[in-house]
């Protein structure tokens, strides 16, 4: 682990439920919450975290945060044990939870004033918050809507600037105006150091703000890479029209090794989905002669969905 | 140090007021009736010898109707008893699965708070409010007593305010240690159904292993199974000695189970 590592997850393994074998008979059922889940998060760096409901993501969160125990793995957050050394990592982080609810009979001031009082009435962001997010802090939450509730639990996160914020769909509920800006705050508080964990189903915010993202399916990571190496190195979209005197069957080039779906459109031009050696692409148009050929980098729902397909 | 506790304190007073002071009116409103109750004394006797009643009273089918102690200390101690049962199952086994009930949890312990002394705070507002119930019930006695020595100064009103105090020691005693018991088992189970589930089952069975245990020689035995069974209201009312031993007891049961269930709480995963 280097020093500017803040959050260190080495073989998290986390198993709901347990089995019980009676002779031939089996009771109870084991649910794989997370299963060798390994990644890093730098110092100043938005990683985010991504995946369909029920991946793990949750459980990975809620790990760091030592609301579980987990089977197997180390978390260190800081370089300190993230169970033995639990407050003393509190005391540095801001979280946002998935399912965001907080005491519903104290108004938005109410609250900040009481959990202010265990960050050392530190509210150096707190301002800065009132401008970006509309809520009025003065009404009690339970007569607030879901999305002026989750800019609550924003602002009760980051009013303090921790140098750790754990946000699990930050977003969700907000509606896109305060998002842009919200998305511009962290990407600010990211210039000054505060490292980000993030996890989203919104591929484009993902993509927007995030430096690297991990892809967790059924509790495995299946993908730990730079956003930017990502979309060029994955996928890519090649459009392209070969002069009549020799164009390719669409079989023969659905058959190529660096071809992972092909279709011809009506006017002839071919579209093809490529994955990660574009010099295979070349190499093989060298045969033949293109009249027109443009190549874009996937989106990274495209590539998600690769995953997920 | 006392920022959870106090918050909550405040937050809780409309709760926290009303229910005890709801018992200590109920003492006006036996002082209101008593002079008209105590001319069918005789009757009272006679009804309290049915096994229905004394099923429902035990110990405290013993008070004569036809005094003002008796008589309050009789309908006190049945109010109050079922107060007890009502308060300890709902409100210390709600002071943590209402948060998970409300998702309120996560956020709050993601800030730097030991668990224990979290739960501790919350549990000391519900004692807080627990020594309302007998405070108020000396207030309104002391003065439905002067009112009743004034209105009918032929009856020659008294009363054992000495007893009383000690009493009102014992009850406040089985509100923590009940109290303590259900926080314990609510700890253990965390899911909010399951937990007020076991609270109930374990605060009323032992109330009827006390019950039952009272009324039948054969197995007396188990009544020393049930905290109702120590600094019992009527015991000491009737004695008018404080029970040391019976002290320790529920201070013993009531430290047991509260560090139990801290030490549990600070350990245990909060999966839900």
């Amino acid at each position: 682990m280097t020093q500017a590592t803040v959050l260190q997850v080495s073989n998290l393994t986390k198993v709901y439920g347990r089995e019980i074998h009676l002779g031939l008979r089996k009771f109870g059922k084991k649910i794989i919450g997370a299963q060798n889940v390994s990644f890093s998060v730098s110092k100043g760096e938005i990683f985010g975290f991504l995946g369909p409901n029920g991946a793990g993501k949750t459980t990975v969160m809620r790990s760091i945060l030592n609301y579980l125990r987990i089977e197997e793995g180390e978390i260190s957050v800081f370089g300190l044990d993230h169970r033995k050394n639990s407050l003393e990592i509190r005391k540095r982080i801001g979280y946002i939870p998935g399912d965001l609810a907080v005491y519903d009979n104290f108004t938005g001031e109410e609250l900040i004033k009481y959990f202010n009082h265990f960050r050392q009435n530190n509210l150096e962001l707190l301002e800065e918050l009132r401008t970006i997010f509309t809520v009025n802090l003065k009404q009690k939450t339970r007569t607030l809507s879901s999305g002026n509730r989750q800019q609550v639990g924003i602002i009760l996160a980051l009013a303090s600037k921790p140098e750790f914020l754990i946000l699990d769909e930050p977003s969700s509920g907000l509606d896109p105006l305060i998002t842009a800006k919200f998305h511009k705050l962290l990407k600010r508080l990211k210039k000054e150091g505060v490292t980000i964990f993030l996890s989203s189903h919104d591929l484009t915010e993902v993509q927007a703000i995030c430096d690297r993202v991990g892809i967790i399916k059924n509790g495995e990571m299946v993908l730990v890479e730079d956003v930017e190496n990502l979309r060029k190195k994955f996928l890519q979209h090649v459009f392209v029209r070969f002069s009549s005197s020799k164009v390719p069957q669409l079989e023969e080039i659905k058959e190529l090794d660096f071809v992972l779906d092909a279709n011809q459109k009506n006017n002839g031009d071919f579209k093809l989905k490529i994955k990660e050696n574009i010099d295979d692409l070349i190499n093989w148009l060298k045969g033949y002669e293109i009249e027109r050929l443009s190549i874009e980098d996937a989106s990274l729902e495209e590539i998600f969905l690769h995953y997920y397909d | 140090m006392v920022h959870i506790f106090l918050k909550n304190l405040v937050k809780k007073w409309k709760a926290g007021i009303i229910i005890p002071l709801s018992l200590g009116l109920f003492v006006l409103l036996i002082a209101a009736i008593w002079p008209d109750m105590r001319e069918a004394a005789d009757l009272f006797a006679v009804i309290l010898e049915s096994p229905v009643y004394a099923a429902m009273l035990g110990d405290m089918g013993i008070f004569n109707i036809a005094v003002w102690p008796g008589a309050h200390q009789m309908y006190m101690s049945i109010m109050l008893e079922y107060y007890i049962i009502a308060v300890t199952i709902f409100i210390p086994t709600k002071i943590i699965t209402e948060e998970i009930n409300k998702k309120t949890l996560d956020v709050t312990l993601s800030y730097p708070i030991p668990r224990w002394r979290f739960l501790l705070e919350k549990f000391s507002v519900y004692l807080f409010y627990s020594l309302l119930y007998p405070l108020l019930l000396m207030l309104f006695t002391f003065i439905s007593t002067e009112y009743l020595q004034y209105n009918y100064a032929h009856l020659n009103v008294e009363f054992d305010y000495l007893a009383l105090t000690y009493s009102m020691i014992g009850t406040w005693m089985l509100f923590f240690s009940l109290g303590a018991i259900a926080l314990f088992c609510s700890v253990l189970i965390l899911d909010p159904r399951k937990a007020l589930g076991v609270s109930a089952t374990v605060i009323f069975g032992m109330f009827l292993l006390f019950r039952i245990g009272d009324m039948t020689e054969s197995v007396e035995i188990i009544k020393y199974f049930s905290v109702f069974n120590y600094m019992n209201f009527a015991a000491i009312v009737s004695s008018g000695t404080f029970p040391v031993g019976d002290f320790f007891v529920l201070l013993g049961v009531g430290l047991a189970a509260l560090i139990g269930a801290l030490l549990i709480f600070q350990k245990r995963e909060l999966k839900y």
